[in-house]
Parts: C-alpha cells; structure tokens; sequence
C-alpha cells in the first residue's frame, strides 16, 4: 500500500481500536459512542480496500446497533457492569486468549513458508486456495459456524432467564 | 511503516476479541447482541484483507462477497436482539 493508504489505514484503525475498547467495557452512552467509532473505522477501512458495499453495509448494521443502545429500552435493560460471575469471567479471560491466539497467527502466518514434495507454500498461497479456489464451500462452512455460535450464546441467554 | 496483510489481521483479531468481550460481560440482550456485530466486523475485514493481498486480482470479489454476508447476517442478529429485548421489556 502507498502512503496514503497507510496514513488511511492508520487513521481508521485507531479509530476502529478506541470504539473496540468502549464497546468491550463500557456501557450506556459510552457503548453506542463506541460502535459508532467501530462503525466510522471499519467502514473507512472497507472503503481503503476498495470494497465499498461492504462499507456501506457495514454502517447500516453498525448504526442499527447503535440505535438500538440509544433507545430508551436499550439502555434501561443493561444493568451496570457487575466483577462477578464465574462464567462471565471466563468468557472475558477466553476473549483474551483468542485474541492472542488470533494474533500469534497473525504475526506468524504473514512470514510463514515452507517446502513439500510439490513445491514451495506459503499462507499466501493457503489464502488463494481456501479464498479464491474454494470460495463457495468456505463461505458455506464458516457462515454456519458463525450463525450457529451467535445462536448458541442468545439461545444460553434467553435459557439463564 | 507501510500496512500489510499482517496489519490488518491483527486489527480484525482485536475487533473480534472486543466483540466476544462485550458478549461476555453484558446481562442484557441488548448489550449482549451489540458486541455479535464486532466479531462479525472483525472476521469480514480479515477476509476482504486476505482477499485483497493474498489472492489473484480476479478472485478480490470473493473475500468482499463474505464480507457483504456477515454484515447482513449481523444486521439480522440486531434485528433478534431489538425484538428480544422488545419482550422482555415490562409493559
């Protein structure tokens, strides 16, 4: 990427990473002020990779989610943040761990290479494979696993009620 | 420091990370469903990036139709949350 993209890319980061920090531990006002940050960022940074539908898409279902914050039910039914509960502090222990492990790939993936029988790899050639070669099954697969973890947490919530 | 694809998956670890941080120390509905579209938006960038550094020119189209998905599929889970949280309101 050039200069200017980088310089972009910055920008929206950080405003992508200060909406993450207030969404993730905030709440009321403070929360729908993060995702709008979230919102501005991802958008920008969908739009400096040349997709912007995505983008466009992207502040739609992030600016419902700020409306539905910022409406009178929305913040009358979160409570205050509460230190206890074992299971609540081991799913925020556990989003700690994958973002560790997420980043580790990151970091090791980008620089990975290596040789077999057939050749040379590399994660860029993984990536051409799972993205470009098998699109449709990776789409299919990972949309199922996604919508089915989303469903599983909401379907835990509506049960512990 | 030139962005690269490294870049851009740590930003989308992160954002999915906070997102599952926000459903994890919410109670309510509301806030619970605010943090699914961060992990959604987290994952999409990370496949538009792959899509745009890792692969052919012709097959950019594909990370950014993923990405197009998971933000239809997040604005829906918004949509269950509203309701959600529309019945369990006190009349």
């Amino acid at each position: 990427m050039d200069g200017l993209h980088s310089g972009l890319f910055y920008a929206f980061a950080a405003a992508s990473v200060a909406g993450g920090l207030l969404t993730g531990l905030s709440t009321g006002r403070r929360r729908a002020l993060g995702l709008a940050l979230v919102a501005v960022g991802l958008a920008g940074l969908f739009a400096d990779l040349d997709a912007g539908f995505a983008a466009l898409l992207t502040l739609v279902a992030f600016g419902a989610s700020t409306l539905l914050l910022l409406r009178p039910g929305g913040l009358r039914a979160e409570p205050e943040l509460e230190p206890g509960g074992l299971l609540r502090q081991l799913g925020a222990a556990l989003a700690g761990v994958v973002f560790l492990v997420l980043a580790y790939i990151a970091f090791r993936g980008g620089y990975f290479a290596g040789y077999q029988a057939a050749g040379s790899f590399s994660s860029a050639a993984l990536g051409r494979i799972l993205v470009g070669h098998d699109a449709l099954s990776l789409e299919a697969v990972a949309a199922a696993l996604l919508v089915g973890a989303a469903a599983l947490t909401l379907f835990g919530r509506v049960r512990a009620r | 420091m030139s962005a690269g694809l490294v870049h851009f998956l740590f930003l989308g670890a992160f954002l999915f990370a906070a997102g599952a941080l926000a459903v994890a120390r919410q109670r309510s509905f509301a806030g619970a469903v605010a943090g699914l579209p961060l992990m959604f938006g987290g994952a999409g960038l990370d496949l538009v990036a792959v899509s745009r550094f890792a692969t052919a020119a012709s097959d950019q189209l594909a990370g950014q139709a993923f990405a197009v998905l998971l933000a239809a599929v997040a604005l829906a889970f918004v949509g269950v949350g509203a309701a959600l949280n529309r019945l369990e309101a006190p009349r």
